[in-house]
């Protein structure tokens, strides 16, 4: 109930405008049975190229009637510069557009579900984020 | 609105579903749960625990206080397993690389250099660093005694936040 991973190990080119050479990589992971409790990744992500970092999940958290849930995303820059905003996405397969970052921001990703949902939910996503 | 853009999203879909799927599957043994995630203790404990094994440079001191707070903004937050580990990495890199960057003799810039070589025996390295950033870092380090670009453009990128919270300690 309470694993959670966030993987990105697939690089595949995908972007919004062939200007920006953002590259689209695989995330996936799971959160907390509680919503709104947060993890936040160890690995440091580096932009390639000045945009916005923007996010595509094929799989976002559900409900035990399998009903969407949603994810709440929000970057870590270091100490120095502390934690984004919060994104809320609760949609599949659209692909949500959130911070600008300019070329070589350092970054972690923190993540958590929506909702609390304890019983028989499932708490995985998967999807792209493209940096 | 999204379908133009999301025919680009979906290039890679079909080819990388498998392995996404097999991640996924790797990922949901259930044993691996409690034990991948920390308390911001516990995240300070890995860090200390790191750093005792990391010479800094002159003139450099660990961090007094960690920034692993248990909640941020309100919200309850859990650390990755070895966060700590990395970020000591990380920072005993950026000692000095940071070191190199601001050397005043050739001697100290090449005893700097000697240290931010070994960067890949790093936790942040190994395991800190997404991989499809890697090659920046090899990039870098394999061309560091030639041409050091590279180099003062990955420890610019790697060490901002670090040289501007020393600096913001040091004042």
């Amino acid at each position: 109930m309470a694993m959670a991973v966030v993987t990105g190990a697939v690089v595949m080119l995908a972007g919004p405008s062939p200007a920006h050479a953002s590259e689209s990589h695989t995330i996936d992971g799971s959160t907390y049975s509680t919503g709104g409790k947060f993890y936040l990744s160890a690995t440091w992500r580096y932009k390639d190229g000045a945009s916005n970092v923007r996010l595509l999940f094929t799989r976002l958290p559900r409900y035990s009637s399998g009903a969407v849930d949603g994810l709440r995303w929000r970057f870590y820059f270091g100490s120095s510069d502390g934690y984004s905003s919060k994104y809320l996405i609760d949609d599949e397969d659209s692909s949500v557009s959130t911070k600008y970052m300019s070329d070589g921001t350092a970054f972690k990703n923190s993540f958590a579900r929506v909702t609390t949902c304890k019983d028989d939910c499932s708490h995985y996503f998967a999807g792209y984020e493209a940096y | 609105m999204h379908s133009t853009e999301n025919r680009f999203w979906r290039i890679g879909l079909a080819g990388t579903a498998l392995l996404a799927l097999m991640t996924v599957a790797a990922c949901a043994s259930s044993g691996q749960a409690a034990a991948n995630w920390l308390s911001g203790t516990q995240a300070s404990a890995e860090y200390r625990d790191e750093a005792r094994g990391l010479t800094l440079a002159p003139g450099w001191d660990w961090p007094a206080d960690l920034d692993y707070p248990d909640k941020v903004d309100g919200d309850d937050i859990a650390y990755e397993k070895n966060t700590g580990r990395i970020d000591a990495g990380l920072y005993w890199y950026c000692s000095w690389a940071l070191t190199y960057v601001e050397a005043d003799t050739d001697a100290d810039r090449t005893t700097a250099l000697r240290q931010v070589l070994r960067l890949r025996e790093t936790k942040y390295y190994q395991i800190g660093v997404a991989t499809d950033n890697i090659p920046m870092f090899d990039a870098a380090l394999d061309s560091a005694g030639d041409d050091d670009t590279k180099l003062r453009r990955l420890i610019g990128i790697t060490c901002s936040d670090i040289k501007e919270s020393k600096s913001n300690d040091d004042s």
